[in-house]
Order: structure tokens, then C-alpha cells, then sequence
């Protein structure tokens, strides 16, 4: 057996996180308090596999690639990075893709930035991409095409791009462009060094082929686009498109033969899945729900907004009803990541007002709260993103932040603190620490870490990992809760001992003991 | 317009084409870079794909 094309990524994204889609968030960090073996194995272990060494589940984005070459009948297929090395001898085109190949994003880079250490996703990546098959077969002229919603991070990795052999990056929506650009490699012709998609190349739900094979936890997507138009998402520029029931359901179907019990409803909204313009479609929602159950025991959405939240439980009650379809015996509880941004109304109002509609931004603080009390009420999970360090962001942002943080200490959430890492700071990741981290920020971070481990508890033992098989997770889990907890003394000792602005200076003094890290300031604050 | 070819030799020439495509509203630029190899013509384009763009740019290598 042999394919013309493999498509493949590493360890940290060919994985199921042991069927818990949050864990993968231990991906983007270097390994704390345990070996890195440790780590990949909690929070990325090697998926069950066929004969032919292609993964039962596969990164949605790859099984889309896969799927539309197929239709255009090309031979290729998803493999496992375990497996690759029986087909390199004869396969003529490597794909890989990434959420993020080279830890830039956050919280990958500030990861990278406070401990001082590379993150378990790129050295994975780049571990997979220097084996001794993949160079031979580049040698003997393998082209190597890379995609993915990190694409754009090879822009700023020349040296790895020439170092690895890769032919042509793809950064977009590739349904349109992918058939003919593997064509061509095929071929033996010369390929463009970049293309990126822009709205008016993005697909049809037409051209949007059906997953021929499991996805990753039974990710499936509803929709693509979204409406909102935060200035900070490129998503909001292509055009919104919904899929229809039964373009859900085939994909459904698929994963729920592979042997898929639970699944992950995909939107970068769930809430406006065949929405008019803002406005919620109870009735779409119902039956997207009710058709979910019938394929899956247990569900999770991918992303909601807070307003969202709020004005479908207003309007329509649609939070209760929704999870009337969804509670059953086997599930209780709801998880979903949701962008809380910032605390600041002038921010928002600069950067994501539609993320508020349809109330006013100046409702920000009050749409939050509503919309977690709502969640705490009905037990959906909300994994909370906050951006710190915005081009523009001051003083009084932060201070507006931490109010919020405040109100709503009491509702069931993580908060994971994602700074905007600018590019100049990529390649001195301490400048970065030293230069745009204010006490301000610390004082978020530390209160984010507080409320997260507060609330980890709670979530990991009476909902994320419960029953007999999630036992070995439960007790590595508590070792780290443990872990974890006794670093936060620490640092709130030195807190007490030196301030908030020691806090700063963890990376650039590492190796030190804490009684040791100077109380300096920053040099200089954003 | 649909497409639009351009031959660029620099970084500020990109950044220059793509400023002059947004303005023409082109649904694609394809820019010829004058590169040894690719990653070389992706180091010219970079600063111009910094932003989020409303249409397909495509980066060839100029033989």
C-alpha cells in the first residue's frame, strides 16, 4: 500500500488529549514540575491507529484536506508521524498543519517568555520535521507543503523554512487552491512560495468537502465566518456560511462509526448557527442540538460569545432549552472556550464591538456577568481567554480588568491570560517580560492564576475527570494542582516580600531562588 | 479587477503592491519576487502580509 501525498502533523496536534480537548492546552507549554515524557503523555498520547498507520481520529483541518483530495482523486491520506516512514519512500507530497508550529501564539510564547523554556509543541514539530526518513525523502524530492491556522508563522521562520525543505505555505481557507497546488507538485511543477486566501477565495458550504475519517474528539463544524468583526480576528472578514443538517450529520456519522461517543460542535459562535445577521434561530439551534445527541452520549461547543449568552437566555430562555436536550445520564455539564478580551470598555469599544451587540459596549462589565451567572446556573464550563498587552492598552485598562476579575470571582470559569506578544519581541522573549509587563499585568496574571486554580479544582474532580477511567489522569492532575499550588505561595510570598513588580523578573533571573529575584521595575512599560 | 501580476525585487516594492491592490480592490496579486528560493521571496513579502488582507496573494519565485 502507498500514497501519493501524506498528510500529517506531530505528536502534540496528532493526538485526542485523552479524549479531553482542554488538555490540550498543556501542549503550548514547556513541561513544569514533571519530564517532558510525562508531559507529552498527559496532555498528548499516541492515538489508537490502523493497520496502515493512519490515526482512527485526525485533526479536523487535516481530515478536510484529506477529503477534498480524495474527491479529486488524488491517493492521499492522513498518518500517523509514527508511521510515516513506510510511505516516504514512494509518496511524492508531505502536507503538514498547525495551530502553532513555531510557538508563537499565546499562550505558547508567553509560556515561553516566563519560563524560559521552549514549549512541547514546537519542539515536537520541529523533532518530527528533522527525522532522518523525512530529510532522505526531501532529498530525493519530496515537495513539503505547510497549512493551517499557524501558516503565517513561517513567514517569520526563514531559516526553518529553508532548513526543513519546505516548498509552499498555504495561509487561509484551502478548499479552493489545494486540488491544484498538489496537482502540480504531483506534476513535478514549480509551486508558488505563499499563498494566503483571502474572502473572496473562500469556499462554498459546497466546496467544503465532508471528513471521510474520525476527527480529533468528534470536532465537527457548523458554520464558517462570523459577524461580530473584532478587529483582532481574521475570521470575521470571510464571508459567513452555515452548514446544513445534513452536511452535520454525514461528518457526525463518520466519527460516530470510527467509535466516537462525544463531540465538539464547531462556530466561532455556536449561538448564531443559522442565525439572521445577530439574531439567534432557536428552532436551527434545537434541532442542531437534538441531531448532535443522537450521534454523540456527550457535547461541547467550541466557542460562544457572553452576549450572546445572555440575550439568547433573555429573548428565547434558548440556554435552558438548549441543555434540556443536551443533560441526560450521560452528561451534565457543558464546556466551551469564550473570549472575555478585557475588562476595559474603551478597548472594547475600539477592538470588538460587536462582540457585545446587541447591547451597548458601555454594558460590557454587566454582559459578563450575566452571561457567566446564566452559565454557572445551567453548568456550562466557560474556559475564559484574556488578552493582555493590546497596541494601545493603558493603565487604566488593566485596572478596569481587574474589577471585572472581581465581579466575577464567583462563577464557575478558568481564565487563561494570553498576551499580544509583538513580532520584534520574538526573538528576545525576555526584552519582551522586561520591557512591556507591568506590575498592572502581573497583578492580573496572579489574580487569573488564583481564580484558575480555585475553580480547576472544582472542575477537573466534579466534572472534567470523573469515573474509572479518567483515574490515572485524576491523580497525574492532582499531583500538578499540587505543584502548581505550592509555586503560587511561593510567588505570593515573594509578592509580599517584594512586591507585585518581582513577579517580572522570573525569566530573566532563572536559576535563582525567589528570596534572590530583584524588586527592580521594568525599564520601560508599554 | 481579478488579477493583477507584479514583478517585485524588495520588501518596499510589496508593500507597495499590495497598498496599490487594496486600492484597486483586485481579487488576487500574485508578485513575482526576485528570490533565490522561496523562503527568500516569503522574507520580502512578510512585512506587506503583516495586516489581514480582502483578497488572495500569492508569492511565486521570479525565475
Amino acid at each position: 500500500m502507498s500514497f501519493d501525498v501524506l498528510i500529517t502533523s506531530d505528536r502534540t496536534m496528532m493526538t485526542n488529549h485523552h479524549g479531553k480537548e482542554f488538555i490540550g492546552f498543556f501542549t503550548t507549554s514547556p513541561p513544569v514540575g514533571l519530564p517532558e515524557w510525562v508531559w507529552m503523555w498527559l496532555s498528548a498520547p499516541k492515538p489508537k491507529v490502523d493497520k496502515l498507520g493512519r490515526p482512527v481520529e485526525a485533526p479536523y483541518g487535516l481530515r478536510k484536506v484529506e477529503a477534498k483530495l480524495l474527491d479529486a482523486g488524488i491517493s492521499a491520506a492522513v498518518v500517523d508521524p509514527d508511521h510515516l516512514g513506510r510511505y516516504l519512500k514512494s509518496a511524492k507530497v508531505l502536507m503538514v498543519g498547525h495551530h502553532d508550529y513555531f510557538a508563537m501564539n499565546s499562550p505558547s510564547v508567553v509560556w515561553w517568555a516566563v519560563t524560559g523554556k521552549e514549549p512541547v509543541n514546537r519542539r515536537s514539530f520541529l523533532r518530527m520535521m528533522r527525522r532522518p526518513e523525512i530529510r532522505e525523502a526531501k532529498r530525493r524530492g519530496l515537495r513539503i507543503i505547510a497549512g493551517g491556522p499557524a501558516a503565517w508563522q513561517w513567514l517569520w521562520n526563514t531559516d526553518l523554512w529553508r532548513e526543513l525543505g519546505v516548498d509552499t505555505v498555504v495561509d487561509g481557507e484551502a478548499e479552493r487552491v489545494i486540488v491544484d497546488l498538489v496537482s502540480k507538485a504531483l506534476r513535478g511543477e514549480s509551486l508558488p512560495a505563499y499563498v494566503y486566501i483571502g474572502p473572496e477565495d473562500a469556499p462554498s458550504v459546497e466546496e467544503i468537502p465532508a471528513i471521510r475519517g474520525a476527527s480529533v474528539n468528534g470536532f465537527v463544524e457548523v458554520m464558517r465566518g462570523c459577524p461580530r468583526r473584532c478587529r483582532f480576528c481574521p475570521v470575521t472578514l470571510r464571508p459567513v456560511r452555515y452548514y446544513p443538517l445534513e452536511k452535520i450529520e454525514a461528518e457526525m456519522r463518520v466519527n460516530a462509526a470510527a467509535g466516537l461517543k462525544h463531540g465538539v460542535l464547531h462556530s466561532e459562535d455556536i449561538l448564531l448557527y443559522g442565525a439572521r445577521g445577530l439574531e439567534p434561530n432557536p428552532d436551527a439551534l434545537l434541532k442542531l442540538h437534538q441531531l448532535a445527541k443522537r450521534y454523540y452520549r456527550t457535547i461541547a461547543w467550541s466557542h460562544v460569545t457572553l452576549a450572546g449568552v445572555k440575550y439568547a437566555q433573555e429573548k428565547y430562555r434558548l440556554i435552558t432549552r438548549l441543555t434540556e436536550v443536551v443533560y441526560d445520564d450521560y452528561q451534565d455539564w457543558l464546556g466551551v472556550q469564550v473570549g472575555l478580551e478585557t475588562g476595559s470598555v474603551r478597548l472594547a469599544r475600539v477592538m470588538m464591538p460587536g462582540k457585545v451587540a446587541p447591547y451597548p459596549i458601555t454594558m460590557w462589565h454587566e454582559v459578563v456577568e450575566d452571561a457567566l451567572a446564566v452559565m454557572h446556573e445551567h453548568r456550562i464550563v466557560p474556559a475564559l481567554t484574556l488578552i493582555l498587552g493590546s497596541p494601545g492598552e493603558r493603565e487604566e485598562d488593566l485596572q478596569q480588568t481587574l474589577e471585572l476579575l472581581d465581579r466575577i470571582k464567583d462563577y464557575r470559569s478558568l481564565i487563561v491570560p494570553m498576551f499580544f506578544v509583538p513580532l520584534g519581541y520574538l526573538k528576545n522573549r525576555e526584552a519582551f517580560l522586561r520591557e512591556r509587563l507591568t506590575p498592572a499585568h502581573a497583578e492580573v496574571m496572579r489574580r487569573c492564576m488564583w481564580h484558575s486554580l480555585r475553580w480547576g479544582e472544582d472542575i477537573a474532580f466534579k466534572m472534567y475527570l470523573r469515573g474509572p477511567k479518567a483515574a490515572p489522569m485524576r491523580l497525574v492532575f492532582k499531583a500538578f494542582l499540587a505543584y502548581a499550588k505550592r509555586k503560587a505561595e511561593e510567588i505570593e510570598r515573594e509578592i509580599q516580600k517584594h512586591g507585585i513588580d518581582s513577579l517580572l523578573h522570573g525569566s530573566s533571573e532563572q536559576g535563582r531562588a525567589p528570596s534572590e529575584i530583584s524588586p527592580v521595575a521594568p525599564a520601560c512599560r508599554a | 479587477m481579478e488579477e493583477v501580476e507584479v514583478l517585485v525585487e524588495n520588501p518596499e516594492e510589496a508593500r507597495r503592491a499590495v497598498e496599490e491592490a487594496a486600492r484597486s480592490r483586485v481579487r488576487r496579486l500574485v508578485l513575482r519576487v526576485k528570490a533565490l528560493d522561496a523562503a527568500s521571496a516569503a522574507e520580502a513579502v512578510r512585512e506587506a502580509l503583516r495586516d489581514t488582507l480582502p483578497f488572495t496573494v500569492i508569492a511565486e519565485v521570479a525565475g
